[in-house]
Order: structure tokens, then sequence, then C-alpha cells
């Protein structure tokens, strides 16, 4: 089995959360799950190597996705991080440096090969 | 010394004479004797005055002129007799003894005859009296009073003063010409002015007047010279050619030749007496000329023309008046012309009439006047009075225009303003209108309301502008705008109202009249309060992108359930997994959407999941509680994996099996509602649990644990499958449906 890169999907609804995160293991993924801020940092903390955090904007709890993006900006600085939302898309200053956008529904084929490509460089 | 009624014969016997120079009477020479005697025989006052001293012996007459003073006078000196007089006296004395003789007539002089001044006039002689040797011994002297006779003299010269006076100052004109040759013999000073001549008397007319050769006069002169005959002349022309260079000129006079007859009956001249009329005539002309030219061009005039007297009685009417009533003249005067006056308007009409007549102030009114073919049309009735140049009242002029058509295009004009105003109304519209030039506003009362403004003529363009709110302060037409006529037609923008500085939206729009310049003139401005369509835009596009939102969130849950779906199982079975699931999704949309997506009430959730399946062996038993849109859908999904799980292995695979599916309100630890939901299976076959966990349960407890914030738990007991959910009492909010 080769080494797959380490993605974390943070999404705070179930299904979506296990559709996306089931699309991606079938890409060639290492899948983690966090349904908010908290559980994400805590598994930033727990497992190291994550190379990708995908996390949507609106969810429950003290912190949101776009506070998520920042702490990890700024204590994991060479993570991808993928900000994601079925709102209307969140302005420059907003986003961490680096951090990218993708507005939902997308299509878990087409973000998964993005994702290799933004990492390969 | 009283006289006694004594005569003088008598005094001059008593008197003693030799107290005086004279010397007593006895001894008086023979020429005293002879002259006193006849002096006392004459009626006439006289007294003689004897020696230097002058001592006086007088008669009788001289007695009674000498009044008072008498008999004092007898046998004194002259100059002590009339002290008053005495210089007088003294000079005519010492003259007459030399030898000279002096008479007076009318002598006046100052004397005191009873103790007053009094003026009285004098006929006065004297003459020398001569002793036998010839030598003057005393002065005789007649004395006769004339006093009455100068004065009345002296009245009747004063009265002919006077009568010269009031000839030579007479206004008109009056000479006397005399003889034949007909010489003036006097003038007066307004035939002098008249005919330009002075000093003509004693000239002959023809001689005086050469210019008036030709004109008849010296012949009218002639034959009443003649025939005595007088000649009276009316409004006669006559050139005169004054002296002194000035132009000969044509006057008109009023005049009469009278001849003057002596009492012997012959004619001896022509007494000449007249008028100057030349003014009057050039007045009354002047007055016919304009009354002439009133009348031309009154009867030009395309208005009825009228005039009055200043009692205000009408006149006279020009053609028009005739034409326009098919009245015949004559038909309108004495007051008549008000029947040609609609009966409602002619009260108004008189008293407006009387009221103006009064004052003499200018008269205006509207009536309706009747027209030949009975119809009647408005007329705007205007009267002034006319006045002399001592501004006297001279006569009314008046007209009568008709204004029917001017009065009906207002009257539709007033409709249309008022169609437009209506329809402002009805749909909110107010107008204004900005003259350019002073930015001075000029609107309907609704334009100031819907500024929160009180309702005014007119405002600045400043205040209107000071109430848009600062975001939009761009957008409404500015001064250069308006001047250059570049500001936008049509923009919208908000406000603050004045009144209560609610924020309100404003639609205007806007067109420029140009002057003669080609420069915007005056803007013209409609203004709409558009915050209800603004709001309701605004609620449509939050609408439209909830729906947007909703439908994503739809289709990402159904393509997150398809692909879960779809995961390893046969087509077979994953179709109908799907089916069930999406018909599990749908019923609770159809509740949901009952509620505009608020909210489902949880036993219709469990009652619509539960429809596919054997539902009377379900007993569903739980309090009144709303769920949120994804906690229906998500309960929706988990009763429906529940039950077709049941169907398959469970309680509901079996005739007896029964479902209990309750819930309860139940104070939680923390003292917080809590909601207990569960599905409990009983009298079905004997449960195994699932060797590995499938899509179905993870729907029960992952997603519907995520959407109710709870947990929930599956028991796999050998009796029954029982599923049991624990999460806070559901108070759904709007909100909930936002979260994705």
């Amino acid at each position: 089995m080769t080494l797959s890169p380490i993605i974390l999907v943070v999404e705070d609804e179930a299904l979506i959360r296990l559709s996306v995160a089931n699309s991606l293991r079938d890409l060639g993924w290492e899948v983690l799950e966090a349904a908010n801020a908290a559980e994400a940092l805590h598994a930033m903390d727990q497992r190291g190597g994550i190379s990708v955090v995908f996390t949507d904007i609106d969810m429950p709890g003290a912190m949101n996705g776009l506070g998520l993006a920042r702490t990890v900006s700024e204590r994991w600085p060479v993570v991808m991080i993928v900000i994601t939302s079925g709102m209307n898309e969140p302005s420059t200053d907003e986003l961490p440096a680096g951090a990218k956008f993708v507005p939902k529904p997308y299509i878990p084929e087409v973000l998964s090969a993005e994702l290799y490509a933004s990492l390969r460089n | 010394m009283q006289t006694d009624g004594k005569n003088l014969v008598d005094l001059i016997e008593a008197f003693d004479w030799s107290r005086t120079s004279l010397g007593a009477k006895s001894a008086w020479p023979q020429h005293v004797r002879n002259i006193v005697t006849l002096m006392l025989h004459a009626k006439m006052p006289m007294v003689t005055l004897w020696g230097p001293e002058g001592v006086m012996i007088y008669n009788d007459a001289y007695a009674h002129f000498a009044s008072n003073r008498h008999p004092s006078l007898l046998g004194a000196p002259v100059r002590d007799a009339w002290p008053e007089v005495s210089d007088f006296n003294d000079r005519i004395l010492k003259a007459v003894l030399e030898g000279e003789a002096i008479s007076f007539a009318d002598q006046e002089l100052t004397l005191l005859r009873k103790g007053v001044a009094e003026q009285v006039w004098l006929d006065l002689d004297y003459s020398l009296v001569m002793d036998d040797e010839g030598q003057p011994a005393g002065v005789f002297a007649i004395v006769t009073e004339t006093t009455a006779k100068v004065k009345a003299e002296r009245r009747l010269a004063d009265e002919r003063d006077r009568l010269h006076q009031m000839f030579e100052q007479a206004p008109g004109f009056i000479a006397v010409v005399e003889g034949p040759a007909h010489v003036f013999a006097v003038t007066n000073a307004a035939y002098r002015q008249f005919i330009g001549h002075d000093d003509i008397v004693g000239s002959t007319v023809r001689e005086a007047l050469p210019e008036l050769e030709g004109q008849g006069f010296f012949e009218l002169l002639d034959r009443a010279y003649a025939t005595g005959e007088p000649f009276i002349g009316s409004t006669v022309p006559v050139v005169l050619k004054p002296v002194g260079g000035a132009p000969a000129a044509t006057r008109f006079i009023d005049f009469i030749f009278q001849p003057i007859r002596e009492s012997d009956g012959d004619i001896s001249g022509i007494f000449v007496a007249g008028t100057d009329i030349t003014e009057r005539i050039a007045a009354e002309h002047a007055l016919r000329v304009s009354e002439r030219q009133f009348r031309t061009f009154a009867e030009a005039m395309p208005n009825h023309v009228w005039s009055a007297g200043p009692d205000g009685q009408l006149d006279w009417f020009n053609d028009r008046v005739y034409e326009y009533s098919g009245a015949a003249r004559g038909d309108l005067d004495d007051g008549n012309w008000t029947r040609l006056v609609h009966p409602q308007d002619v009260a108004d009409a008189a008293q407006t009439w009387s009221a103006a007549v009064a004052k003499g102030k200018t008269y205006e009114t509207e009536f309706r006047l009747r027209r030949a073919d009975r119809t009647w049309r408005w007329h705007l009735s205007r009267a002034v009075m006319l006045r002399d140049e001592h501004g006297a009242p001279q006569r009314w002029v008046g007209t009568n225009t008709d204004i029917e058509d001017q009065k009906r295009d207002r009257q539709r004009l007033l409709n249309s303003e008022r169609r437009l105003r209506l329809s402002q109304q009805a749909a909110g519209i107010a107008s204004m209108e900005v003259d350019i030039a002073t930015d001075r506003i000029m609107a309907t009362d609704s334009f100031w309301e819907l500024f929160g403004l009180p309702p005014r003529e007119s405002g600045q363009a400043a205040e209107i502008k000071a109430l848009v709110v600062d975001a939009d302060s761009s957008l409404p037409s500015s001064t250069q705008s308006r001047q250059a006529g570049t500001a936008a037609l049509d923009t919208t923008y908000r406000i603050r109202r004045a009144d209560t500085g609610e924020v309100r939206w404003i639609a205007r729009h806007l067109e420029f009249r140009h002057g003669p310049d080609g420069l915007p003139k005056t803007m013209f401005g409609a203004f709409r309060d558009i915050t209800r369509e603004k709001l309701a835009e605004e609620r449509q596009i939050m609408l439209t992108r909830e729906l947007e939102h909703r439908i994503k969130n739809i289709l990402a849950t159904v393509s997150a359930i398809a692909n879960q779906t779809l995961r390893g199982n046969d087509i077979e079975t994953a179709r109908k997994a799907l089916s069930e699931r999406f018909q599990a999704l749908g019923n609770a949309h159809s509740l949901l959407s009952n509620t505009q997506w608020t909210s489902a009430v949880l036993s219709d959730v469990v009652h619509a999941a539960i429809a596919p399946l054997p539902f009377k062996r379900i007993t569903v038993t739980g309090p009144f509680v709303q769920l949120g849109p994804k906690q229906a859908l998500s309960m929706a999904l988990a009763v429906n994996e529940l039950g077709t799980n049941s169907l398959k292995y469970g309680a509901l695979s079996v005739a007896e099996g029964q479902v209990l599916v309750r819930w309860s309100k139940v104070l939680a630890a923390d003292g917080e509602d809590q909601l207990c939901w569960s599905w409990s299976e009983v009298g079905g076959p004997e449960v195994t649990p699932p060797t590995r966990s499938g899509f179905g349960q993870f729907l029960i407890e992952q997603v519907m644990a995520g959407d109710f914030h709870g947990s929930v738990g599956i028991q796999f007991a050998p009796e029954g499958v029982e599923c049991l959910l624990a999460a806070p009492w559901p108070e759904p909010t709007p909100d909930d449906q936002e979260t994705s």
C-alpha cells in the first residue's frame, strides 16, 4: 500500500462529511474527519503529516471554518487549506494567504485532482 | 358870551370897539361905516379885517359859517381869531393890504368851528378896502363854504374812476369809436391786448387796424354808424396782426357794434364790445375731435365698448353690442342693458357697478351675456372713469370681452390638472419643478409629504438634497448637473424623512425644459416612494437565495445518500433502498413545504415515514413537538431505515410483531428540557446484531444525532431492536435552515 496524502475533512453535517470522505478515500486519500473546528484542531494535534485541511465555513461551535483556517495557517503554515461553502464566497482578505476556496456543490473527483496538482507544486 | 339870538347889527352896536385898534364905533371913519353897512345887508358870508391886525367885523351869514366860534370872533384880530389857520390869514392879510387881490376856489382848510378838526372847502375872495385918502385900510372878504359841493364832486370823481377801472379791467374787450371815420376814443386793456396794439386812441379804425381790410368789419361799422342798427356777431373769425412782428393769427370772437345815439338823436359813435372765444372754440373742437376719435376707435374694436355718465347711466354702445345681442339702437338705454345679463349674474354685476361708480374706481366683473341666438357667453367687463384735467369725473368707458372660450379652456385645464393630480395620488407620485436659475422648487403638497416636510408653496433644492442619505448623495441632481442638463433622468436613492428620520427609497424621473438660449431653464421631476417595492425586492432576492441554498442542500443530501446507497450494493437492492430513502425525504419535504420550510410536527414526520410500512402495527405516541427542517429530514430518514430493517428482519417481518414509537419531554440533569425518543420492536423474531455497520445505521446514528445535536443508540437486543434518541428539546428557529 502506497503512502497516501492525508486530508482532514471538517464538516458538521455527517451525511455530507461521510459522502465526501468516502469519495476522497476512493480517490486514494487518507481521510480524517472532524465535525467542527475543535475536533479538527484536536486531530491536527494528534496526528502529524496532514497535507490538506478541507473545511466548511458554517459550522456550530466557538470557531467557524474561517477561524479554523487562520489558526491552521498560523500553526501549520505548510498545510494546504481549502475552504468550501454553499453560501457566498468570502472576500480574499477573510482567507488566510494561500488558502483556496471551492464553492459547494463540488465534484469530489475534480476537487481531488486539483488538490493533487497543488500538492505536487 | 352868548349871542342870545341877537343879530350882528345889535352885537356890533353893543360891542366896545374902543378896546380895538379900530377905536370907538362913534369915531369910525365913513368908509368903515359904509362897508359895514353894506356887509350887514348882504346875504353872503362876508367879513372885514381892519388895519394891520385885521380886526374882524362880519355879518350874520359869516356868523353862521363860524358856528360856535361866533361871537368871540367879533372885534378879534384875525390871526388870533382862527389860530388853526393863522399863517394862511397872515399871508392873505399882508398881501391884500399891499394891493393884491386874492381869490381861491374850493380852498381846503382845517377849521375848529365846533371844537373838532373839520375839513372844509371854501371859495374865498379877498379885496382891498381903501380909506378916504386912498390908503389901504382893511380887507373885505367873501367866504362861501363849498364843502358839500366838493364832497359831491369827489364822490362823482371816485365813481368815475371806479367805472373807468371796471371798464379798463373788464374781461371782455370794449372800445368806443367816434364819428363816421370811427376814431378810437377809448379802449380797455382787453381790447388793446386783443388787437395787439397800444396807443390807438385818436386813430381811425382803418389806420389802427389795416389788417381788417377785406374782413368785413369796416363795412359793418359803417353800416351801424349809418343806420343806427346794432350788429351782433357770433363766433366770427378775425385775423389780427399784432405789433412787434408776432405772426397774424385767426381768433374767434363774439361781439356787438352798438351805435351811440346822442340826446339829439344823432349817432356820435359806436360802442364796441366782445369776447375772444378762440380758446373755447379750440377746446370744443378738440372735444369733438376726441369724441369722434373715441367713437371711431370704439367702433373698430372687436370688443363690446360702451360709455356711461359719471352717474353710471350707460348712454352709448358700439355696434358690436347691438350685433352680439340683436338689440336695436335705443333698446339698451335707460338701464335696459341689464336685460342682456344672465339672471344669476345680474345682481352681482349691478352691485359691483354701483360700488365702482360710487368710488370712481375701476370696474371689473365677469358675467354671462345673452347672444342674439339666446345662448349665454361669459364676458369680462371692465370700465375706467375718464377725468378732465382738474380730476372731475367725465364719463365711464367700458368694454366687455368674450371669455367663454378661455373660461372653457381654463375649466378643461382644471379638469386635466385634477385628473393628473388624482392619477398621481393613486400612483403615489409627487411632482415638482425647479427653477434652475434660483434652485427654487415649486411642488405639490404630496411632494413635501414624501420627504416628511410640511407642505408649502415652494422651497429650495438644497433642503431636499440635505435629506438624502450620505451613501446616495451623488445620485440626486445637483445645481451643476441641473444647469448643465446632465442630471441622470432616472434614479433611485434613499432619503431620511425630515419628520420621522425613517429611511425611505425614492425613485424619481426628470425632464428638462430649455430656455430660448438652449440652456435648461426648468427641471420637472416625478417622485415616488418605492420603499415597499424595494423591501419586496430585497425579500425576493433573499428568498431566491434561500431557495437556491435549500436546493443545493437537498442536492448535496440526495447526492450523498445516492453515493452511499450505491456503494457496495447490487443495483436492484440499491434501487429499492434509494427509492425508499427518497420517498422518506420527499414526504418530509412535503410537510416542511406546508410551513414555508420552517418546521414540521414530529408525529406528522413519523406518520409520513411509516406510511409505506404496515403502520397499523406501529403505535405512535408522544406530545406535540416541532422539529427544524434538518431534524425533520433526518428523523424521516431514520424512521425509514428502522422501518425497512424491521420489515426485513425485525418485528414487522412477522404478523404479530409490534413497534412502539414514543417520545416525551424529560428534565435532564443539567436542568434543560430534553427529548427522549425511542423506536422499540416487540414480538418479532430473535434479533441477531448485524456483522457490520451499514449506511442505514450511519443515517440513524450519525446523521440524526448530528441534526438533533444529541446522541443516538441502537440496541440489537434478542427480543427486539430498540433505538433511543436523547437530544435537547427542539425549538426550531428560522436560522436552522441557514446552516449547511
